[in-house]
């Protein structure tokens, strides 16, 4: 859930219990609006009571004045006719005055002509006996007038002389003098006010008033009046509709007073409170959301913005990290992470920086993060690697089975060793490889930080360097041994000299022995020194343009005697004429020289050494075959090493320099030199190459050269 | 000096060393061969009362010599005369003491203290 959805929820939960508080008061003023609505219309109604009562005993007061008339107590009927004829025009509400004895019998009636006869009141009045037993003034039900035909109600008033009723004074009144004492009242338009006799028929009403006169009241008002002389109910009318009704019963005359106000209008006012309540309620609640809102909202972007830019920051990319919000917290939190993401990009820029190989790797060792060094030992770049097997992509080699190193990772957090790899090219190399294990929450190895340094060349060195310690060892054995037999033959041959006849054939032998070990040694020496000097740079070049055929051919006259006493011949090709290098004649003896030392004492007797000069392209060519011992195709590259012999060349002596001369003098010349066989016991052959110049020389020693093969 | 003078053969791959040698014993007055190489020394078929071996040598080497010898004629007496240990790290000398060898001396050796020796072994102290 977000958090914009839990500020709305907040504020929510706090407008719930104002919002119950406020239905339970708004309910509560709804209930006091209807009380005060009632009881303003009981008050009405006891005052609308009241006024038909008082009107009512207004014709009861017109009846006496009229009973004190002096003609009763003459008896003069005919006087009294006249003063009651008189009152009835100023009563337009009344029907009739008439007067019966307290028998029932009329002895005066205005509306029947004098003299005519009259009726008996109390076959038609079923009240009459009441009446006239009670001796009191009182108003009668409605009923239809025998003459009339049509409603009234009659008020009477017994008249007494000396002491006892001597007459019954009545006066029948139109029922429309209540409709309009109620019309005066200003009822509203909609409520219906209404008069009922004591039977509970209408004597008068405000609605539909010709209609309702002499009707039975509702059913609901007579239950009412039944239960209680006054009150207020929820009934019908007598069309039926739905009406809040306040009652009273008058105890004087027993009449009642009701009005019938329309439900709605009650229940509309409540309503209306209610409604005008809700809207107030929902429009607090709309504003309180909208304000969580706009709140929530400044809360919560920049806390999403920080979401979005840690996110960014575990992928990779640049983060953007505005300190804007408003929220103190928040900002404290910006400020904070936004330093973090510096040093973060910091480490990130520093990890690039380092020329190891530095790879973040899971559990099953798949690529996490591959950092520039990475990229540049291995050849792969971090899209390509992410994701895949690490030591699958490298055809990693490790030092023991990987089940062994994780579980070493498992339980020291850290492993070391050296690994074997290979590049995109292909390259094989060598990496110290540090690794540390990273643990999630539960303690299981989860990720692998791994730091690979490049060890290759250091490798190289170092096993370079132990070869040539090693070299450096067996030269100095070499040394020793091919110097104590040039010694040796020194010592026997003095000692021979020493007491041998001159001129004897001894002597001579020891003084040829003396002879050829010195040159041996002195040429030994030579070579040492020269090896020495052109290892430091030290030898100097005396350079001039010579035709290095010449040069071969006196080199090889020199080396005859010696290639005689192995049965060995020396042949010289130069199919391609003469070959002007710029060079120092010396030392170009000296390589040929080397060269021949070289293919004789790998020569068998009998066998046969070839020299033979040409121009190949821009290059004199000088190349030295012999069908000898051969070179294994593995040493083929070590030959011009110094120091370096095969076991072949052990076994033969020699201190393992010549070649390494030869390599030197020819790279000073601008050459090249290189070493070719077909296998142990077929022969080698070496091949100088140096850069030809165009002479124009003296044909005759070219051809005196070319011309005397040794 | 004795009437019948003592064999000697020198194998040796150098060959102005065994010429040398061989001019230096016969003053001393040996009857003195040589051979290039082991192989050359065990064909010799006429036996010999000494035989001065180098170790390390073209076609069988030394220590094949000596043992052939051992084998072939049990009676000559051997001395080693090497030009020492041409292979780092291994006394070669000490090789061919515990071979049986009855002296080794190593390059130069004096032809003098080597006659004496080859006196005393052969039991022909000079008169």
């Amino acid at each position: 859930m977000s958090l914009r959805a839990h500020l709305l929820m907040l504020t929510l939960a706090l407008l719930a219990p104002v919002m119950i508080f406020a239905v339970a008061v708004g309910y509560a003023l709804v209930e006091q609006e209807r009380e005060t609505f009632r009881r303003g219309a009981e008050e009405r109604t006891l005052a609308m009571s009241t006024a038909v009562d008082t009107a009512l005993a207004s014709s009861i007061a017109t009846l006496q004045a009229l009973a004190t008339s002096p003609a009763l107590d003459r008896n003069d009927l005919a006087t009294f006719r006249d003063r009651a004829a008189r009152v009835l025009a100023m009563q337009p509400q009344w029907f009739s005055i008439h007067l019966a004895l307290p028998s029932g019998q009329q002895v005066m009636n205005l509306q029947l002509p004098e003299g005519g006869a009259l009726p008996d009141n109390a076959a038609l009045d079923s009240q009459w006996q009441s009446v006239v037993q009670r001796g009191a003034p009182s108003i009668n039900d409605l009923i239809v007038g025998p003459a009339t035909q049509e409603w009234h109600f009659t008020a009477r008033l017994p008249v007494r002389r000396d002491g006892s009723i001597r007459y019954i004074l009545s006066a029948a009144v139109k029922p429309d003098w209540i409709r309009a004492l109620l019309d005066r009242q200003n009822v509203p338009a909609d409520w219906v006010a209404v008069v009922l006799d004591k039977n509970g028929r209408i004597v008068a009403r405000t609605f539909e008033p010709e209609q309702s006169v002499g009707k039975i009241a509702s059913r609901s008002l007579r239950d009412a009046l039944a239960r209680s002389p006054s009150g207020w109910f929820r009934g019908t009318t007598i069309e039926g509709d739905a009406v809040y009704t306040p009652y009273r019963r008058s105890a004087e005359t027993g009449w009642t007073f009701a009005m019938g106000i329309p439900a709605s209008v009650v229940d509309a006012a409540a309503w209306r409170a209610g409604a005008a309540l809700a809207l107030g309620l929902l429009a607090a609640a709309l504003i309180a959301i909208a304000l969580a809102r706009a709140i929530g909202n400044r809360i919560a972007r920049p806390i999403v913005a920080l979401a979005s830019a840690a996110t960014a920051m575990r992928n990779g990319q640049p983060a953007q990290i505005t300190e804007s919000a408003t929220v103190a917290e928040i900002r404290m939190l910006e400020t904070t992470l936004r330093s973090s993401v510096q040093d973060l990009g910091e480490r990130a820029r520093l990890l690039d920086l380092a020329q190891d190989a530095i790879v973040v790797s899971d559990a099953s060792k798949r690529v996490l993060y591959w950092n520039r060094g990475a990229e540049a030992i291995y050849g792969w770049r971090r899209e390509e690697v992410t994701g895949k097997i690490l030591y699958e992509v490298l055809r990693t080699e490790f030092p023991e089975p990987l089940s062994r190193i994780m579980d070493e990772l498992r339980l020291a957090d850290q492993w070391s060793g050296e690994l074997a790899q290979f590049t995109r090219d292909g390259r094989r190399i060598v990496v110290a490889s540090r690794w540390a294990a990273e643990r999630d929450r539960q303690g299981e190895l989860a990720r692998i930080l791994e730091i690979n340094s490049d060890v290759s060349e250091r490798k190289r060195a170092e096993v370079a360097l132990k070869e040539a310690d090693r070299a450096k060892d067996q030269f100095l054995a070499t040394l020793g041994h091919e110097l104590r037999n040039p010694l040796a033959a020194l010592v026997n041959a003095v000692h021979v000299l020493k007491r041998a006849e001159p001129g004897r054939a001894t002597a001579a032998d020891a003084i040829g022995v003396l002879e050829r070990q010195t040159k041996h040694m002195t040429r030994l020496v030579g070579d040492l020194l020269d090896l020495s000097r052109l290892t430091m740079g030290k030898l100097v070049l005396h350079r001039e343009a010579t035709e290095l055929m010449a040069v071969v051919a006196e080199t090889a006259r020199t080396w005859k005697a010696r290639a005689d006493t192995k049965q060995i011949s020396i042949v010289l090709q130069a199919p391609g004429g003469a070959a002007w290098i710029h060079a120092d004649r010396d030392r170009i003896e000296q390589v040929l020289s080397n060269l021949l030392d070289n293919a004789l004492k790998f020569s068998d007797a009998g066998g046969q050494v070839t020299v033979e000069v040409r121009i190949e392209g821009t290059d004199a060519v000088l190349r030295v075959s012999d069908r000898g011992a051969g070179i294994p195709a593995e040493a083929l590259e070590q030959v011009f090493t110094h120091f370096v012999q095969g076991d072949e060349g052990r076994s033969r002596g020699g201190l393992g320099i010549g070649l390494a001369v030869v390599k030197q003098l020819v790279e000073l010349h601008g050459g090249t030199v290189s070493a070719a066989s077909d296998g142990v016991g077929r022969g080698a052959t070496f091949t100088v190459r140096l850069p030809a110049i165009a002479r124009t020389v003296e044909p005759a020693r070219r051809t005196e050269a070319f011309g005397s093969p040794p | 000096m004795s009437d019948v003078r003592k064999r000697i053969l020198i194998v040796d791959d150098d060959a102005d060393v065994c010429l040398s040698l061989k001019l230096a014993l016969e003053i001393e007055g040996f009857d003195v061969q040589t051979a290039r190489h082991g192989r050359e020394a065990l064909a010799n078929a006429s036996p010999v009362d000494l035989l001065i071996t180098d170790l390390f040598m073209p076609e069988a080497d030394g220590f094949e010599t000596i043992e052939g010898f051992r084998k072939l004629h049990p009676a000559t007496r051997i001395i080693v005369v090497s030009g020492g240990a041409k292979q780092v790290k291994a006394d070669y000398m000490l090789v061919a003491r515990v071979l049986g060898v009855d002296a080794t001396f190593q390059k130069p050796v004096s032809p003098s203290v080597l006659s004496e020796t080859i006196r005393t072994l052969l039991g022909t102290d000079r008169q």
